[in-house]
């Protein structure tokens, strides 16, 4: 909140913000009501999301599209919070900001950037054994990967003319999902993949080793003939950088660098 | 066993059971020829859902979802009435994680079935609620006349913030509206039940019968 209102915004906070169900933040019609609220009330012009958002799965098909569609906000957060940027996304083709505020450094800094500024935001990758050669330009989808996986064959379009990010801890069954995609058809058109922090178990894998989700990427979708850019700053990190999504961005994995357009126009 | 193994062993006519620890990956290889020219019963949990559920819906093939071996003649199981009512319908089903994970991508109609949830724990419960939810937002639940609950390992005693595993099932299975029978002996270290076969399920007097 302090990050927020220094950045000369007024910050208000949803009324079930505080509420606790289970290892939810209140039932599913409390946190439900405060979003829409929110996407509804025009002097919000954007939902910042504190934590992580446990559940926010559990709530997709109430969003009030609606009002989304009349008065487009970005939504800004990552985790459980990657369930509502796709729901938006597929549904309204909404831009949102994959990451969080109040942690400081540039995480701060590129969260401002994508909220307040028009220009083009260039995220730069660290060397990465699942980087394939190559140039790609499409829309940004995806998030986190737990929650990649809650919309196949249950809202996620097919992604010709995108490129799919994908960050997330610990993702045990990793490779199923990208089994599952592949095997629905859905990554028929892609136009390639940006890596993010992806530290995963996944104990299908072939090749057991520290950087397993690293493996999976390389066998499922190293073949593909489309680039692949890794160690990208974007997920469960201390220092991500925030990365828009749905906007259209060029991936160029020679140079290591992802260029996205801003959230706001 | 890899997909190069389980087709060995569908296709040796001396093998009669085949007990499975399968995944996902042996999914895209199965020799189908195999399978309809000598079937024979494939038995395990967890990922061998994926394999019953795809051997069902393409051959029609009856899997064994359980450890050890195979009793002969009808079942009949005790469990703890959730929500009453009675059923009759195929048995279909199986660990939670493999069948969301077939969501649009090769699961079969679950349309006029009981549904046979059991699972293991490799996350916390987080991970149930986000399964449960993809499977019924998915629509994959729709026209399920009951549901049969096994057994769920790893969550013995596994509070988290005040919620057990039976809170985030009944969370969501008591929103199907159909009868839903609770802690049944069927699932990881449990023995073999037949998976695709005419079962009744009355959560009423909580006994489920199979064959």
């Amino acid at each position: 909140m302090e990050t927020l209102a220094g950045w000369g915004l007024r910050p208000e906070l949803g009324k079930h913000a505080l509420d606790r169900r289970g290892f939810m933040a209140g039932s599913d019609e409390d946190r439900l009501a405060d979003l829409n609220d929110a996407l509804r009330d025009p002097g919000v012009r954007a939902i910042v999301a504190a934590t992580g958002g446990a559940g926010a799965y559990r709530i997709v098909d109430g969003l009030d599209l609606a009002a989304v569609r009349a008065d487009p906000k970005p939504v800004v957060g990552f985790s459980d919070i990657s369930n509502l940027h796709i729901a938006l996304w597929a549904a309204t083709g909404l831009a949102g900001v994959h990451g969080c505020v109040g942690t400081g450094g540039r995480t701060d800094e590129s969260c401002r950037r994508l909220l307040f500024e028009t220009e083009p935001i260039t995220l730069h990758a660290e060397p990465s054994s699942v980087t394939v050669p190559g140039r790609a330009t499409g829309v940004l989808v995806g998030g986190c990967a737990c929650a990649v996986s809650n919309f196949l064959g249950a809202g996620l379009p097919h992604l010709d003319g995108a490129i799919l990010c994908l960050e997330g801890p610990q993702n045990p069954h990793f490779d199923r999902m990208l089994w599952g995609m592949l095997r629905a058809g859905l990554l028929d058109g892609i136009r390639g993949f940006a890596i993010g922090d992806l530290i995963g178990l996944d104990p299908s894998v072939a090749e057991p080793g520290p950087d397993q989700a690293m493996t999976v990427i390389r066998e499922r979708l190293g073949g593909l003939g489309v680039p692949i850019l890794g160690g990208l700053p974007f997920g469960h990190r201390e220092d991500q950088v925030c990365l828009p999504l749905g906007v259209e961005a060029t991936l160029d994995a020679h140079a290591g660098s992802l260029t996205a357009d801003s959230a706001v126009c | 066993m890899n997909a190069a193994q389980l087709n060995e062993a569908l296709r040796d006519t001396t093998v009669r059971t085949i007990a499975l620890d399968g995944d996902h990956r042996v999914l895209d290889r199965l020799d189908l020829d195999a399978v309809r020219a000598d079937p024979k019963p494939i038995v395990g949990t967890g990922g061998t859902t994926f394999v019953h559920m795809e051997l069902w819906r393409v051959c029609g093939l009856v899997g064994y979802h359980g450890n050890g071996q195979i009793r002969l003649g009808s079942l009949q199981l005790t469990g703890e009435t959730w929500v009453p009512g009675r059923v009759e319908g195929v048995l279909l089903g199986g660990s939670l994680g493999p069948l969301r994970a077939m969501v649009g991508a090769g699961l079969p109609s679950l349309d006029g079935a009981i549904l046979l949830l059991t699972g293991e724990r490799t996350q916390g419960l987080g991970q149930v609620d986000r399964q449960l939810t993809h499977l019924i937002r998915a629509g994959a639940l729709k026209g399920v006349r009951g549901v049969a609950v096994g057994h769920f390992a790893g969550f013995d005693g596994f509070v988290d913030r005040e919620w057990s595993l039976n809170d985030v099932l009944t969370d969501h299975l008591n929103t199907l509206n159909v009868p839903v029978l609770g802690n049944l002996p069927i699932g990881p270290g449990r023995p073999p039940v037949p998976i695709g076969v005419s079962a009744v399920l009355n959560a009423t007097e909580a006994v489920l019968s199979v064959g």
